[in-house]
C-alpha cells in the first residue's frame, strides 16, 4: 500500500512549515495520499496484570477523486489494526479490517472527531479521546485524556524522512487511560498510559531505506521519549534518524541522529526464520536504557507484517523505569 | 505360519484359469473406474477455466425483496458485530444491462477496493487488474472476451469512457465487470442500488468435500442443494450462477456411477470365486484348524492372498483404464476441435488401488465369513430374514419420492433396486425348483434345469451380477432411445426454418434489414437473448417475433400475446411454477402459457415476443437469424461480400444430422461402459458354471454310464446356459424397466432439469435381453478348464 505511484503527483506533499489547528488536524487530510492514527497504550489491572493495546488506522488514497460527493467514488481505502498483548498470559491477539472509504463503512468525521472502520472507532469529544474495538476474541473500550500538550516532531511538525521526503507528524504523549478490556469473555478493568501519533504525507521511503524501528517510551520520572531509526540497505545510520524528549512539564527537545544511539541486543526468530530485534540499548546523551519486549511474539500477522508491541524500560541497574511501545518494520 | 499364506498362493497357481478370470474381472472393473475418472479429470480441468470472475471466492448469494444498499450495510454490521459467525466475508453486488454501440452489455459491480486483497474477486486479481490497490484506476473495467475488446481499449457508454483493464473468458455474453462505484455509473443507477450480496460462508467440511470431489468427480452436483437463510436474507448457492459447470458436473457424476457398475459386478465375481476357492480348500483348512491354527489366522492369510491378487489386477486395470479413457474420448469427440487431455494423476492411482484391492478384500471377507461355518461344531441357525431387504425398499422410496435427496438420491434408488433384485436371485431359484421338475421334456432337459435351481449357491451371485449388467444395459438403453425420440421430436419442431445464422457479434436487426433488401422474397426472423433474473434465479430470456408458426416450434398453438411467456421445463422445476402461473421479471408480471422441453439447455429459459421483451428491457440485442426462401450458397456469397466477421450459416438438414451425431456420441461412452460390465458378468457366470460342472462330476460319470453321448452332453450345457440366461433376463426385465423409468423421470430432471417420456422401445429391450441370454449360453458352452479339483 505504501508504494510510489504515478497518482502521487496529484496529491499535496509535506513541504515547509504548517500551521496546525485542532481539532481540524486530528481529522483527515485527503489532499495527502497517506495518513495514519496510531494509538498505543500500556495498561494494568488493580492487581498488576499487564496488557498492551495498539490501534491503528491507515488511510490510503487510491486515486484523486473527481467526485468526492459520490459515496462510492471518494478514492479512499482504510486499513485498521487492533492488537492486545496479555503479558501474564504470554499472548498477543490481533485483528484487522480493510474497507473502502464510504460513510457507512470507513472514514473520518469531524465535530466530533471520529475515525472509524466498520465499527472500530477512535473518537475525540471535548478533549476526551475514546477507543472502541470489538473482535471475535477480544474487545477494548478505553477513555484517554491528554496529560501533556501536543508535541510536534521534526522541524515544528515537518518530519523529514529523506531528501525531498517528509511528512507532517505530531504526537500526544502520555494520555491517561482507563477502561475495560475483555479476552474470550473475561473482563478486566484497566488503567495506564497511552501515546497517539498522527502523521500524513504523500512521500514514501527512499529506495535505499528498507524499514524503520520506532520507540515511544513513557518513563516513571515523567519524561517521554520518541526515537525513530530508519534502516538502510547498507546497514549504515540514516542522517534522517530523529527523536524527541518530552520533559515532565511538557517542554520538548528534538533529537538529531547524533543525539541518540540504538543498539540491538537480542532477537526473536519467528517460524518464517525472520529475526526481530526485540531487546535494545537506547542511549541519549549519557543516559542509557534497556528496552525489552514484554513478550517476544508481538508480530502483527496482517496484510502488512510488522512487529508492534509493549516494551519494558529498565535502567543500567536493571530496575524498571518505564514502559512504552516499539514498532519494527521491513524485516524479512 | 507363512506356509499357510504360500499355500493359498500356490493354490491360486494350481487353478490358473479361475485365478486369471478373477484377476481379469477385477482388472476390467478397475479399468472402467479409472477410464471414467481420467475422462472426468480432463473435463473438470476444462471446467475450472470457466467461471464468473466477480464471484471467485463467493460461496453464496444473499437476497431479499427490494434490497437496498442500506440493507447490505445493516447485514454487514451484524457480521462485523459477531452476529454472523459463519460468514467469512461479503461484498455488495449490482447487476444490470446497458447498451453500448447497439450491443447490450451485462454489467456486474462488486466492491473491488477491499475484497481483492482478502481473496474475493481473485478472478479479477489474476486478470492483472487489481494486483495492488494502488494500481487501481477509476473507470477501469474487465470485459468478457465476447465483448471483443482487449486490455488498453476503450469502452464508450453514452458520454463516458471506460478503460479496459483486461479481457477474460467468463463465458458470459457481453459481460462487463467493474468496481461497484463504476458499475453504478455504468448503469446510471443511484448509489443505494443493490442487486444482491455475495457472501463467503465458512464450510467446515470444505476440505473433505474437495477431497471427495477429487475421488468422485461431479459429486457436488449430485448432492442436494441446501436452502438456508442469513439473518432475514435468503441464501442460495453460487453454483446456480454457473449452470454450465453444474450441468457438466452432473454428466460426470452420471458417468462415474455407470463406470462403477463394472466394479460392482467385479465384486460379485470375486465373491463367487472366493466361495469356490474356500470350498476347494475346505479339507486343508479343517486339518489346519484341527492342528490348532486359529480361524482368524487362516482368514488373515486368505485375505492377504486375495489382496495380492487385487494388487495385480489393479496394476493391469490402471494401464487398461488409461488406454480405455483414450479410446472412449476419441469415440465421443471424434471430429471436435477441443478434445479433453487425458493425464494420469496420483488421485487416479490411489483410486484404482483402493478400488481393486477393496473389491477383492470385501469379496474375500464376505465369502470367508459366510462360507466357513464348517469350522464350527454346529452351524448356528441362520436367520432367513434378510434385514437389508426392507432397508433397500425404504432407500428406494426415499430416493424416488424425496426430491431433496438430489441426483445422489436417484442413484441410491437404482442401487437399492439392484441389490433387491440381486438378492432375490437365490431365493427365487430355490422357489422354482418344484416347478422345474414338473415341466414336460426330456430327462436331460430336466437335468440341466434342475442343476440351475438346485445349486443356487454356486450360481446365485453370478446370475445376480448378470441380472444387474443386463438390467443396466436395458435401463440405460431405454432411456437413450426414449431421449432420442423426444430429442428428434424437439428437433423436428425447432428446425422449422431452412437456414439458421449465428451472426458472430453483428447486429441482427441491421443484418436482417440488409438481407431483406437484397432478397425481397426472403422470410427473415431475428432472434435475441439475454440473461435475466426471476426471484434471484438466473435465466435466459429469449425473444423473437412469436407468431403462431414460431410458437409451434415449441409445441404451442397460438401466437404469444404481450406478457405471455413460454418456459422450459427446467425453469418450471427451478422456480416451482407451472402453466397458468405468473412470473415477475424486471418489475412486470408474465403469464406462463406453455412449457417446452429444453434438451441441451444448461440454463432455465423463458421465451417472449419482441414486444414483451422491449417493455422489459428496452433496446434488444439480436444475434441470430432464421431465413427461408434464399438458397444457402446465395446467402453465403452475400455474407462473403459484407465487411465484418463471418457468420455461421447452417442448413436445417445439416443441423439435424449434426445434432443427432452429437447425441449418439454423447452416449457412446455409456454404451461402452455397460458392455464392459456385461463382459465382467459373463466372466463371473462362466466361473460359476465351471464350478457347478466340477462339483457335478459324479453326475457326469453317471450320464456316461447311462450312455449319454458327447452331443447330448453339449445339449445339457446349452440348456443349462439357456435356463440361466432366461432366468436372468426375466429378473433383469423388471429391474431394467425400473432403472429406465428412474433415469427418465428422476435422474434426468434432477441432473439437467428435463424429464423424458419413457418409451418401451422393443429393439432397445431385445438387444440387452438377447445379449444376456447369448452370454449365458456362451458361458454354458465354453469348455471347462483342466484345473485340479483337489484341495491342493
Amino acid at each position: 500500500m505504501l508504494g510510489a505511484s504515478v497518482e502521487d503527483d496529484k496529491f499535496a506533499k509535506a513541504v515547509g512549515a504548517r500551521s496546525f489547528e485542532f481539532p481540524r488536524d486530528h481529522g483527515s487530510h485527503p489532499d495527502y495520499r497517506s495518513e495514519w492514527w496510531y494509538l498505543t497504550v500500556g495498561l494494568q489491572t488493580d492487581r498488576g496484570r499487564e496488557f498492551g493495546v495498539q490501534f491503528t488506522v491507515f488511510r490510503q488514497a487510491l486515486f484523486r477523486s473527481s467526485q468526492p460527493d459520490d459515496p462510492w467514488q471518494n478514492g479512499q481505502v482504510y486499513l485498521a489494526h487492533v492488537a492486545l498483548t496479555d503479558v501474564a498470559g504470554d499472548q498477543h491477539y490481533e485483528a484487522e479490517r480493510l474497507a473502502r472509504g464510504h460513510p457507512q463503512l470507513a472514514g473520518v468525521s469531524i465535530d466530533p472527531l471520529s475515525v472509524y472502520v466498520e465499527g472500530w472507532r477512535l473518537n475525540l469529544d471535548h478533549d476526551q479521546w475514546s477507543l472502541e474495538a470489538v473482535t471475535d476474541t477480544f474487545a477494548v473500550k478505553l477513555h484517554l485524556e491528554a496529560q501533556k500538550p501536543v508535541v510536534y516532531q521534526g522541524d515544528a511538525g515537518l518530519s523529514a524522512k529523506g531528501p525531498g521526503q517528509a511528512s507532517y507528524y505530531y504526537s500526544l504523549p502520555r494520555l491517561a487511560a482507563r477502561g475495560d478490556i475483555s479476552i474470550d469473555g473475561e473482563n478486566y478493568s484497566v488503567t495506564g498510559l497511552g501515546w497517539l501519533d498522527r502523521e500524513w504525507s504523500t512521500s514514501v521511503l527512499s529506495p535505499n531505506q528498507i524499514g524503520w524501528d520506532w520507540f515511544a517510551l513513557m518513563l516513571a520520572n515523567g519524561e517521554d521519549v520518541m526515537a525513530f531509526r530508519l534502516r538502510r540497505l547498507d546497514g549504515s545510520r540514516d542522517p534522517f534518524d530523529h527523536g524527541v524528549v518530552v520533559q515532565a512539564d511538557g517542554t520538548s527537545r528534538h533529537l538529531a541522529m547524533s543525539d541518540f544511539e540504538l543498539q540491538p541486543l537480542g532477537y526473536w526468530r519467528d517460524e518464517r526464520n525472520v529475526q526481530w530485534p526485540i531487546r535494545w540499548r537506547l542511549t541519549i546523551d549519557n543516559c542509557e536504557w534497556i528496552v525489552s519486549a514484554a513478550i517476544d511474539d508481538q508480530r502483527m500477522d496482517t496484510l502488512l507484517t510488522y512487529w508492534e508491541g509493549l516494551v519494558h524500560v529498565t535502567d543500567a541497574t536493571g530496575q524498571r523505569v518505564g514502559q512504552g511501545y516499539m514498532e519494527l518494520t521491513g524485516y524479512r | 505360519m507363512t506356509l499357510i499364506g504360500l499355500s493359498f498362493l500356490r493354490f491360486f497357481r494350481r487353478t490358473p484359469w479361475t485365478t486369471l478370470t478373477a484377476a481379469l474381472g477385477v482388472s476390467l472393473g478397475v479399468a472402467s473406474t479409472v477410464a471414467v475418472h481420467l475422462i472426468s479429470l480432463a473435463v473438470a480441468g476444462a471446467l475450472s477455466t470457466v467461471g464468473l470472475p466477480h464471484l471467485q471466492g463467493v460461496t453464496h448469494l444473499a437476497e431479499r425483496e427490494q434490497a437496498s444498499m442500506d440493507d447490505y450495510f445493516a447485514l454487514r454490521r451484524q457480521w462485523r458485530n459477531g452476529k454472523l459467525p459463519d460468514v467469512v466475508r461479503m461484498t455488495p453486488i449490482v447487476e444490470g444491462y446497458v447498451v453500448a454501440d447497439g450491443r447490450r452489455l451485462h454489467v456486474f459491480g462488486t466492491d473491488w477496493y477491499a475484497a481483492p486483497l482478502r481473496g474475493m474477486n481473485s478472478g479479477l486479481t489474476s486478470s492483472g487488474l487489481t494486483g495492488s490497490n494502488v494500481d487501481y484506476q477509476p473507470g477501469a473495467v474487465v470485459v468478457d472476451e465476447s465483448v471483443g475488446l482487449h486490455a488498453g481499449d476503450v469502452l464508450t457508454v453514452g458520454a463516458n469512457r471506460w478503460s479496459v483493464a483486461a479481457s477474460v473468458s467468463a463465458n458470459l455474453d457481453g459481460g462487463v465487470f467493474a468496481d461497484i462505484g463504476d458499475a453504478l455509473q455504468l448503469l446510471d443507477a443511484p448509489a443505494d442500488r443493490l442487486s444482491y450480496v455475495g457472501v463467503q460462508v465458512h464450510d467446515p467440511f470444505a476440505d473433505l468435500a474437495a477431497l471427495l470431489e477429487d475421488l468422485l468427480p461431479g459429486l457436488s452436483a449430485a448432492l442436494p442443494e441446501q436452502s438456508s437463510t442469513l439473518a432475514d436474507w435468503h441464501l442460495r448457492s453460487v453454483a446456480a450462477e454457473q449452470p454450465s459447470v453444474q450441468f457438466s458436473k452432473s454428466v460426470l457424476f452420471n458417468l462415474g456411477a455407470l463406470g462403477s457398475l463394472a466394479l460392482l459386478v467385479a465384486w460379485f465375481l470375486i465373491y463367487q470365486i472366493c466361495v469356490m476357492w474356500l470350498r476347494r480348500q475346505r479339507i486343508v483348512m479343517e486339518r489346519l484348524v484341527a492342528l490348532g491354527v486359529g480361524r482368524d489366522v487362516l482368514a488373515r492369510y486368505f485375505y492377504a492372498a486375495v489382496a495380492a491378487l487385487g494388487c495385480v489386477a489393479t496394476v493391469v486395470g490402471l494401464a487398461a483404464g488409461y488406454y480405455l479413457a483414450h479410446f472412449l474420448t476419441e469415440l465421443s469427440t471424434a471430429g471436435f476441435d477441443s478434445v479433453p487431455r487425458i493425464e494420469m494423476s496420483v488421485a487416479v492411482v490411489l483410486k484404482a488401488a483402493f478400488s481393486g484391492i477393496a473389491v477383492a478384500l470385501v469379496g474375500a471377507w464376505i465369502a470367508f465369513r459366510s462360507r466357513t461355518h464348517f469350522f464350527e461344531a454346529a452351524v448356528p441357525g441362520r436367520s432367513a430374514v434378510h434385514w437389508w431387504l426392507p432397508v433397500a425398499v425404504v432407500l428406494f422410496a426415499v430416493g424416488i419420492l424425496v426430491p431433496q435427496s438430489g441426483l445422489a438420491g436417484g442413484f441410491m434408488a437404482i442401487l437399492a433396486a439392484s441389490l433387491v433384485a440381486a438378492g432375490l436371485v437365490a431365493p427365487l431359484l430355490r422357489g422354482v425348483r418344484q416347478w422345474v421338475v414338473r415341466l414336460p421334456g426330456s430327462l436331460l432337459a430336466k437335468l440341466a434345469m434342475r442343476e440351475v435351481t438346485w445349486f443356487e449357491s454356486d450360481l446365485g451371485v453370478a446370475v445376480g451380477a448378470l441380472v444387474l449388467a443386463v438390467a443396466t444395459s436395458l435401463g440405460v438403453g431405454l432411456m437413450i432411445e426414449s431421449f432420442k425420440a423426444d430429442f428428434e421430436r424437439m428437433l423436428d419442431q425447432r428446425l422449422a426454418h431452412e437456414t439458421f445464422i449465428d451472426l458472430a457479434g453483428q447486429d441482427g436487426l441491421v443484418v436482417a434489414e440488409a438481407l431483406t433488401r437484397r432478397f425481397p422474397d426472403a422470410d427473415v426472423q431475428a432472434y435475441g437473448r439475454l440473461r435475466a433474473r426471476i426471484e434471484g434465479t438466473a435465466v435466459e430470456l429469449g425473444f423473437t417475433r412469436f407468431d403462431a408458426a414460431e410458437s409451434a416450434r415449441y409445441g404451442h398453438e397460438h401466437a404469444l400475446a404481450e406478457n405471455e411467456a413460454l418456459v422450459s421445463e427446467s425453469l418450471t422445476t427451478a422456480l416451482d411454477v407451472g402453466v397458468g402461473d405468473t412470473l415477475r421479471i424486471a418489475g412486470r408480471e408474465l403469464t406462463i402459457v406453455h412449457e417446452f422441453s429444453g434438451f441441451g439447455d444448461v440454463q432455465p429459459r423463458l421465451l417472449v415476443d419482441n414486444a414483451t421483451a422491449e417493455t422489459l428491457y428496452g433496446q434488444l440485442p439480436f444475434d441470430r437469424l432464421s431465413v427461408a426462401g434464399v438458397p444457402s450458397d446465395a446467402l453465403l456469397a452475400w455474407f462473403g461480400e459484407r465487411p465484418g466477421s463471418s457468420p455461421r450459416v447452417q442448413q436445417r438438414d445439416a443441423m439435424r444430422v449434426i445434432a443427432l451425431e452429437i447425441f449418439d456420441r454423447t452416449f457412446a461412452i455409456t454404451n461402452a461402459l455397460t458392455l464392459l460390465a456385461l463382459l465382467v458378468a459373463v466372466i463371473g457366470l462362466y466361473n460359476a458354471i465351471t464350478a457347478l460342472r466340477l462339483n457335478q462330476l459324479a453326475t457326469s460319470d453317471l450320464l456316461d454310464a447311462l450312455g449319454v453321448n458327447r452331443s447330448e452332453k453339449r445339449r445339457v450345457d446349452l440348456l443349462r446356459g439357456l435356463t440361466i440366461g432366461l432366468f436372468a433376463v426375466l429378473l433383469a426385465l423388471p429391474l431394467g424397466l425400473v432403472m429406465g423409468a428412474v433415469l427418465c423421470q428422476v435422474i434426468n430432471p434432477r441432473a439437467f432439469g428435463w424429464s423424458i417420456e419413457l418409451q418401451l422401445s422393443v429393439p432397445a429391450m431385445l438387444w440387452p435381453l438377447g445379449l444376456g441370454i447369448a452370454a449365458a449360453v456362451l458361458a454354458g458352452l465354453a469348455p471347462t478348464p483342466r484345473e485340479r479339483l483337489g484341495s491342493g
